[in-house]
C-alpha cells in the first residue's frame, strides 16, 4: 500500500506484513476483536476504523515500518500506514492527526482516494477479514470462537489486491493444498485510485521503485524480483541462499507481454468523414502487446513477495 | 456514400424528418453540388434540422431505438459557421435496447440522451469539391449514461527516464 502499484496485481510490504501477522497471531483471538469491532462499529466513525489498530497489536511495532517514506521511525511509519488505511482506503477524515476520524464527505463525493466509487470500504475489509478468519478456522459466523473449530490447525490466510474494476470487493477463496492442508485467499478488487497508473512493461529497468520525484512508482529490480529466461536457458544463479525460480515457497509471477503500446493514440473523435456515413464507437484507449511472453516476479517494493514471504526490515 | 444501405437509410430519416420527400435530391447534391447544398443549409434551418439529424441517425440506429422527443436542433446555437460552412448543435434522445452493437454491449435497456455538434464544410479535393463533416459527439457523456467507465489507471512506461 505505501510503495505504490505499478502492477495489476499486488502484495507488497503493507499487505504482507498484515498477512504475515495474522498467520502468525491466535487467529481465534484476532477473529475474536473482529467481531467486537463489528459489533460495537455503529458507535462512532473513529470507534469504527480503530480495529486497524487492535486487531493485530504487534504488527504495528515491526521494524519494517522505518522504511515507510519520509517516516523518521517505526511509530511514525505505523502510523502512516494506518493513516493511509483510514484515510485513503476507507475514505474517513480527521482535522489534525491528533482528532478522531470522522467520516468523510457525503455522496456524491467519491470514498477515499478511489476514482469513482462511494461505498463503505471498511465494512468490506473488516468483513473479509472475519469470513477469512472464520473460514480458515472452520467456524461459522454465529459459533462462539471458543467453540471447538472444525480446523484446529488454522488455514494460512494471503492476501492480495487487484486494482482497476468499477467498485470495490473483497473475494475470499478457499482450498485444500497438500492433504489435509487448506489455503484461504483474500483478494481485495478495488476501482482505480486517484493518481494510479500501471507499467507498461512489468520488466524493470530502474533500481529502486521511487525514483527522485516521481509521484508514482515503476517496476524495480529490487529484492526478489527475478526474469525468467526464455526461450530455456540457464538461468543465473541469484544472491546466495535462494531458492531456485521453481522452488520459491512464496512467489507472484506475472505472464504477459514485453511491453504495451498504444499503436494510434487516439486525438480527435471528430475528424473529417464522409455525411450520412456510419460511424464506429470510439474505443478511448488502444493497447497492442508486443514481445514476450515474459515471466517476471516483481520486486517487494513494486508488489511482489519475497521468496519466503517474509518483509525483512 | 460507400454503402447503398446507409445511403438508403439516410435518404429515409432525411424524408422523416422533414417531410418534404425531398431526400434523394438532397442525397443527389451531396455529390454533385456541395458548396450550393452548403449554402441551403446555412439558410434553411429546417433543411440543417433533417439534415444533421438524417447524418446522425445513420449511425445511431445501429445502437438505439428512438425516444420521443427524438431529436432537436438549437436554433440559438446553429446556422452559418465561418464563411462557408453550417453547424448545428442537437440532441438525440433513445433506448439502448440493441443487443451486441457499440462492441457488443448486451442491451442495457437504459435511456440515453446524447450531445453533439455537427459541422458541414466543403473540402476541395483531387478529386473536386467533397461534402464534409466533423460531428463533436458527447461520447464520455454517452458512456457514463451506459455505465461505461474509462479506466484512470493510466499506463506509463516502466522506465523513469521516459516519465520526465
Amino acid at each position: 500500500m505505501t510503495d505504490g502499484m505499478p502492477y495489476h496485481l499486488e502484495k507488497g510490504p503493507t499487505l504482507g506484513l498484515i498477512e504475515s501477522y495474522l498467520n502468525r497471531a491466535d487467529k481465534r483471538e484476532v477473529l475474536r476483536n473482529l467481531r467486537l469491532a463489528e459489533a460495537t462499529a455503529a458507535a462512532d466513525a473513529d470507534a469504527s476504523a480503530a480495529w486497524v489498530k487492535d486487531v493485530l497489536p504487534d504488527l504495528w511495532v515491526d521494524g519494517a515500518f522505518a522504511k515507510v517514506p519520509d517516516a523518521t521511525g517505526v511509530e511514525a511509519g505505523a502510523e502512516s500506514v494506518r493513516a493511509h488505511i483510514i484515510e485513503d482506503w476507507f475514505g474517513y477524515s480527521r482535522p489534525t492527526e491528533a482528532a478522531p476520524w470522522e467520516l468523510g464527505p457525503p455522496s456524491p463525493a467519491p470514498t477515499g482516494r478511489w476514482v469513482g466509487y462511494r461505498g463503505d470500504v471498511n465494512q468490506i475489509v473488516r468483513r473479509a477479514l472475519r469470513w477469512g478468519l472464520e473460514v480458515s478456522l472452520g467456524l461459522m459466523p454465529d459459533q462462539d470462537p471458543q467453540d471447538p473449530p472444525a480446523h484446529p490447525d488454522p488455514a494460512t490466510i494471503e492476501l492480495f489486491w487487484v486494482c482497476g474494476i468499477h467498485w470495490f470487493e473483497a473475494w475470499v477463496v478457499q482450498r485444500t493444498t497438500t492433504p489435509g492442508g487448506r489455503l484461504v485467499s483474500i483478494i481485495f478488487v478495488t476501482p482505480p485510485h486517484k493518481g494510479a497508473t500501471v507499467a507498461t512493461s512489468p520488466i524493470a529497468v530502474s533500481a529502486t521503485t521511487r525514483v527522485n520525484n516521481l509521484r508514482e512508482p515503476v517496476p524495480s529490480t529490487e529484492d526478489y524480483y527475478e526474469v525468467i529466461a526464455f526461450p530455456p536457458a540457464v538461468t543465473a544463479a541469484g544472491p546466495p541462499g535462494w531458492p531456485r525460480p521453481v522452488d520459491r515457497p512464496f512467489a507472484t509471477w506475472v505472464v504477459t507481454h514485453e511491453r504495451h503500446q498504444q499503436p494510434a493514440q487516439l486525438k480527435n473523435n471528430a475528424d473529417t468523414a464522409g455525411v450520412g456515413i456510419a460511424i464506429a464507437p470510439p474505443i478511448l484507449a488502444d493497447y497492442e502487446g508486443i514481445g514476450g511472453p515474459v515471466v517476471v516476479s516483481p520486486s517487494v517494493p513494486a508488489g511482489g513477495v519475497s521468496y519466503d514471504g517474509w518483509i525483512r526490515p | 456514400m460507400s454503402d447503398p444501405r446507409e445511403l438508403t437509410r439516410f435518404i429515409e430519416r432525411f424524408n422523416q424528418r422533414s417531410a418534404s420527400n425531398q431526400g434523394e435530391e438532397i442525397a443527389d447534391q451531396m455529390q454533385t453540388g456541395p458548396a450550393d447544398l452548403v449554402e441551403r443549409l446555412r439558410t434553411d434551418a429546417n433543411l440543417l434540422d433533417a439534415f444533421a439529424f438524417a447524418d446522425i441517425l445513420v449511425s445511431l440506429e445501429q445502437w438505439f431505438t428512438d425516444r420521443a422527443p427524438i431529436w432537436n436542433v438549437d436554433e440559438q446555437t446553429s446556422g452559418p459557421a465561418g464563411p462557408g460552412g453550417v453547424g448545428a448543435e442537437w440532441t438525440y434522445r433513445g433506448k439502448h435496447d440493441h443487443q451486441g452493437t457499440l462492441n457488443g454491449l448486451p442491451a442495457t435497456m437504459r435511456d440515453v440522451e446524447v450531445h453533439g455538434y455537427s459541422l458541414f464544410t466543403v473540402q476541395e479535393t483531387a478529386d473536386g469539391p467533397k461534402l464534409d463533416v466533423r460531428r463533436y459527439i458527447d461520447w464520455a457523456g454517452l458512456y457514463a449514461q451506459l455505465g461505461l467507465v474509462v479506466n484512470w489507471r493510466v499506463p506509463m512506461s516502466a522506465d523513469p527516464a521516459d516519465r520526465v
